[in-house]
């Protein structure tokens, strides 16, 4: 086999195999997407990959019967709110840790990366009596506050990271050119963090849009559900309503899947860049 | 445009002393130069002069006004690091309207600024690109045109010319100097080539371990040396020592080195250089004789490097070590033996403690 033919041999054995890992990742949407279009299909065996009719009945279901809107804007609010603090808190102490180095802020760097370690069951319970006696138990502010607090500690140590990578200089430059330390800091060094900065709040709106443990344990009344509590309220004693269920994870994924796509430029530049010599 | 006075600066970092008791006054308009070797404190010298450290002890005038409180932005100082510092997402005139903008000028202001500015440097062209899209020559002259811009009281430099390659090198040292002296800026300018030094200054500030081992003009300090370290510093190629001592001969005094090296010294010497324990020669300040002439160092070349216009040998005889910058070609070849005699009166002469005998 002359070389040309193997390589071309190899490069049609790796899309192949691209397609395949592709079509592993892709199914659950899929079938999610099927399975709100049409009741029935589920179950059946053979499985239809094509459903044989459509219809957006779920959908309608889900919007007229469901408090699917309260959901929505529940999770919106608690998302946008674990964002921006996350982001406000992260910039700020990863900017800290990066450029205040002492013993004791390295030895903090270090704890905060600990408390990452820590699984979200060991803390719920006591996150649970703080809550209650601090009136922030079934608060949507509580709850972002709560799932902040997870994202936080990576989210710090990725924006040190980035602002690690920043030479001191160009900052030390924007303050002898007339800027405060804050003003280097918001002008110059912020700016050329974006990347992180992207990673950051898509990490953390990510998280508080689909985080389940802490929202179920935190939030008590029906009115403060976010969706994806809201998601469980179709399975029933006696039934489980499969399309609609479907339906609503369709909708509850949809914003998601659209920010990713709005920000993925930066994300994957945020994500590696570090990993080759720029 | 402002003098510049350090006040008994001294800095440590917790238990490091990086520079100590440090006084030097630099006057308006003049161009001065910090030289040392690495970790001198010749940066942070500059450093806190631009407000980005804090002295532990001491302070600094600007003007005749004390700094010591003041922040960067306040001092109407400008500076060049080493590494340009040019902000990656601004475009080069947005790099060097920056420090306008921060001073609350205009926009057409700026941009005339910017314009006038980009025309003194050669930068016209490039006004639009980013800083990534520039040479090292050009994001140098960005760095300085940044700096020129504001009209400011004081530049400093921080080795800006360190990232360059050798003939590049030695095209900006000319252009800052010229620069320099068309603006009349005072100028404090930290470097460890002592080339640059010489060549640019008009005061050398030469430091070791944090403290001043000579303050003077460039030739100054090229004559005069205080000390063995500023002697073997300035000056390309470095100055030659013999360890030895002087010892008086029916014919007068004589300097002997351990390994047999004699030389003739003034007879009014002798009074001033008992104390004297070594020798200094610059490598141009030796002749080449024929065998036999008196005073010269009979020696064996070790070493020969033709630089075109010149010879530079490098001769030894037992431990003692000489080089020589001999004027024209010559065919030497490693082996040969070699006689050179130092030009009267050029001789350096150094105590035990390594300062400065004056004959």
């Amino acid at each position: 086999m002359n070389p040309r033919t193997a390589t071309m041999l190899i490069s049609a054995a790796l899309f192949v195999l691209t397609l395949a890992c592709a079509a592993i990742v892709f199914f659950p949407y899929y079938w999610m997407i099927v399975s709100s279009l049409e009741a029935t299909s589920l179950f059946e065996w053979p499985p239809r990959l094509v459903p044989s009719s459509i219809t957006m009945d779920a959908y309608v279901r889900i919007f007229t019967e469901r408090d699917v809107f309260t959901w929505f804007k529940n999770t919106a609010f608690v998302a946008s709110t674990t964002s921006i603090f996350c982001t406000l808190v992260a910039i700020n102490g990863g900017y800290a840790l990066s450029r205040f180095r002492t013993g004791s802020t390295t030895a903090f760097s270090i704890f905060i990366l600990f408390s990452q370690l820590l699984p979200a069951t060991l803390i719920v319970v006591p996150l649970y009596v703080i809550f209650r006696q601090t009136g922030l138990y079934n608060s949507l502010i509580g709850l972002a506050i709560a799932d902040a607090a997870f994202v936080l500690p990576l989210a710090t140590w990725l924006m040190k990271g980035f602002f690690d990578r920043i030479p001191v200089e160009v900052e030390e430059q924007a303050m002898v050119d007339g800027c405060t330390r804050l003003g280097a800091f918001y002008r110059i060094v912020l700016p050329l963090a974006l990347p992180g900065l992207v990673v950051v709040v898509a990490m953390s709106f990510i998280t508080g849009w689909d985080e389940f443990f802490l929202a179920r344990t935190l939030i008590s009344s029906q009115s403060n559900w976010v969706f994806s509590v809201g998601l469980t309220s179709f399975e029933t004693q006696y039934a489980i309503a499969w399309d609609e269920m479907m339906a609503a994870a369709v909708v509850f994924a949809l914003p998601a899947v659209l920010f990713f796509l709005f920000v993925q430029r930066y994300l994957v530049s945020g994500l590696t860049s570090g990993a080759v010599k720029g | 445009m402002a003098s510049v006075e350090f006040m008994e600066i001294a800095k440590s970092f917790g238990q490091v002393e990086a520079v100590n008791d440090i006084s030097i006054a630099i006057e308006d308009g003049e161009f001065a130069v910090l030289v040392g070797p690495s970790g001198c404190g010749k940066s942070t010298l500059l450093r806190i002069l631009a407000g980005l450290e804090r002295a532990t002890s001491g302070s600094i005038r600007v003007g005749g006004k004390v700094v010591d409180d003041l922040p960067p932005k306040d001092r109407d100082v400008a500076m060049v690091f080493q590494n340009y510092a040019l902000y990656p997402q601004k475009t080069v005139a947005g790099n060097m309207g920056f420090p306008l903008q921060m001073r609350g000028a205009s926009r057409s202001e700026t941009e005339r600024k910017v314009q006038e500015t980009a025309r003194i440097l050669g930068l016209e062209d490039l006004l639009k690109r980013y800083p990534k899209q520039l040479s090292g020559g050009q994001r140098q002259r960005v760095a300085m045109g940044r700096a020129i811009i504001r009209n400011p009281s004081v530049f400093l430099f921080d080795e800006p010319l360190s990232n360059l390659d050798a003939k590049l090198r030695v095209r900006m040292r000319a252009e800052i100097k010229e620069l320099q002296q068309r603006l009349g800026t005072t100028t404090v300018y930290v470097t460890h080539d002592q080339i640059e030094a010489i060549t640019m200054s008009d005061k050398i500030v030469v430091m070791r371990s944090g403290r001043v081992e000579q303050v003077g003009s460039p030739l100054d300090i090229f004559d005069s040396p205080v000390n063995r370290f500023v002697a073997g510093f300035i000056g390309s190629p470095a100055m030659n020592f013999l360890e030895g001592r002087i010892v008086p001969t029916d014919d007068g005094p004589e300097f002997r080195t351990g390994s047999g090296l004699n030389c003739k010294l003034p007879e009014d010497s002798l009074r001033h250089l008992g104390q004297c324990a070594s020798i200094g020669i610059r490598p141009e300040h030796v002749d080449l004789v024929e065998e036999g002439a008196d005073d010269a160092f009979g020696l064996r070349i070790s070493v020969v490097e033709p630089t075109g216009a010149d010879t530079m040998i490098i001769a030894r005889s037992g431990d003692d070590e000489l080089s020589a910058l001999i004027k024209g070609r010559h065919a030497f070849v490693p082996g040969d033996s070699i006689h050179l005699k130092p030009l009267p009166g050029m001789l350096h002469f150094f105590a035990a403690d390594g300062t400065a005998v004056q004959p």
